[in-house]
């Protein structure tokens, strides 16, 4: 019973934001009489992405299956690495600072579409795996040790479990990165999905249609968050979530 | 039965070397209850831990029944730790079957008969963070027990617990005890719990660990909690303090 109330209690807030601030720009782009070229109004966004439903979701899906790919290559090559990384200290040691440098470099201008959404996802991953499967307490490994486990065992019913909760945050971040990369890399090399229905559109001053595609693929974002967030409920379900 | 002779052991890193314990000479006989006892931070983990094989003695040597602790043999001791240390994805039945998971075992080997021991079997299907911190620290002692081990090592095993939650958990341990006749190696803060439990005590100094005193406790077995009201038992308590301090 507890838990539906807080579920009800969790959504209420966010519509009562989401309208209370579509009201004010409703009302302050007709106020203050801004162009629809400049800003159009959440109607004529409405409209718009109504009127072009087709082609919006043509485009979405197109986007959403890149970062899909991306987030999910970027995701087992990063869990891989940490790996690597926590077995063989040497190989953490030789290019760990590599991988940092590879984050530092703005990404965005360089890669090309899948490339993108891949790396943006394999970082998060990267960093959280190495950390979750060396924050095992030295007591834990003690009890396998002293029940003669093999290093093995260790890895599948230890450390690996234990550092569930922390691949799970990771990916939560990665899903609306390799969203965002996706959208990014086909500003330029690309003449399908989303982002090139953006550059596109803002390219005929279409703004509206610029911002429908904005909508549509936020909220797809939000989709894939939430629903790694519901695998992650049901997979790490000993951690309490606050 | 268990001998340690002139145990050295050196914790060593690049900017520093120190001794911890320094030639400790043993002899514990089977089945008996041994409690090891000290000052905070002198050495009772250590000393324990190399008894169950996970450190090495930087000199001297560990015989388990005339064996070397460090040749690959399947030793039968297990220990409890002083965090129950349950792995919160398995349910209560699952972490009790880990040892029989690890060593390839038939999975409910022993399994219902230790629950029943330590009485959580209207818990076996819950998961740990259900559970109080002394039904979790059972939980640890019913996952020990499954392999019959001839040797339990308890490493300030109830310390985390309140008063009578410790006092419920020494009479079942000293029941358990009596029925299944491990050696037990129990180490501890808490001289009234070691006088209350073992068979002998010993008294380390503090860092470097040397046996300070060896005690032997005369009293009577089947101890019921009253005992502690005794002046006899007081003298124990005593005595130990003294020693201590």
């Amino acid at each position: 019973m507890d838990k539906r109330k807080n579920r009800i209690n969790s959504w209420r807030l966010p519509l009562l934001a989401f309208v209370v601030i579509i009201g004010i720009w409703e009302i302050s782009t007709d106020v203050f009489n801004i162009n629809k070229i400049i800003l159009p109004d959440p109607y004529t966004i409405l409209i718009s992405i109504i009127t072009n439903w087709n082609i919006l979701i043509k485009h979405t899906s197109i986007t959403m299956i890149e970062a899909l790919f991306g987030f999910i290559i970027g995701t087992l090559i990063g869990i891989l690495i940490a790996i690597l990384f926590v077995y063989f200290s040497k190989a953490k040691q030789a290019f760990y600072p590599y991988a940092i440098a590879l984050k530092a470099t703005p990404l965005y201008a360089l890669a090309p579409l899948l490339v993108m959404s891949a790396l943006v996802a394999f970082f998060p991953i990267l960093v959280n795996t190495v950390k979750g499967l060396t924050s095992v307490e030295q007591e834990s490994y003690d009890l396998f040790r002293s029940l003669s486990a093999s290093k093995w065992q260790v890895f599948t019913k230890l450390r690996l479990p234990n550092a569930l909760p922390y691949i799970f945050t990771a990916l939560k971040i990665s899903t609306t990165l390799s969203v965002v990369g996706a959208t990014i890399a086909e500003f330029t090399g690309s003449s399908m999905g989303i982002g090139h229905l953006i550059v596109n559109a803002s390219y005929y001053l279409d703004t509206s249609l610029m911002f429908s595609g904005i909508v549509m693929i936020s909220l797809a974002g939000v989709l894939f968050f939430y629903f790694v967030d519901y695998i992650e409920q049901k997979m790490v379900f000993w951690q309490k979530n606050d | 039965m268990i001998e340690l002779k002139n145990i050295h052991k050196t914790w060593q890193n690049d900017k520093i070397s120190l001794l911890t314990i320094e030639d400790i000479n043993l002899s514990i006989n089977k089945g008996e209850f041994i409690s090891i006892i000290g000052p905070s931070g002198c050495g009772k983990t250590t000393l324990l831990k190399l008894i169950a094989g996970l450190l090495e003695p930087t000199k001297g040597q560990i015989l388990l029944n005339d064996k070397a602790t460090n040749q690959k043999s399947p030793q039968r001791l297990s220990i409890v730790f002083q965090n129950p240390i349950l792995l919160p994805w398995r349910k209560i039945k699952e972490n009790i079957q880990l040892p029989n998971e690890l060593n390839n075992l038939p999975l409910n080997k022993n399994v219902y008969e230790k629950i029943h021991l330590v009485g959580l079997q209207e818990f076996e299907n819950n998961y740990p963070d259900e559970l109080s911190g002394g039904m979790q620290q059972r939980v640890a002692i019913a996952r020990a027990l499954i392999l019959n081990p001839t040797l339990l090592l308890m490493d300030e095993p109830f310390s985390s617990l309140d008063e009578v939650n410790r006092n419920r958990l020494n009479l079942e341990l000293l029941k358990i005890w009596k029925e299944l006749r491990p050696t037990i190696i129990f180490v501890t803060h808490s001289i009234s719990d070691a006088v209350f439990l073992s068979d002998r005590i010993i008294i380390l100094t503090k860092r470097p660990a040397k046996v300070k005193e060896i005690l032997s406790i005369d009293l009577p077995r089947s101890r019921k909690l009253e005992i502690k009201e005794t002046l006899e038992f007081q003298r124990y308590v005593k005595w130990i303090r003294e020693r201590i301090e």
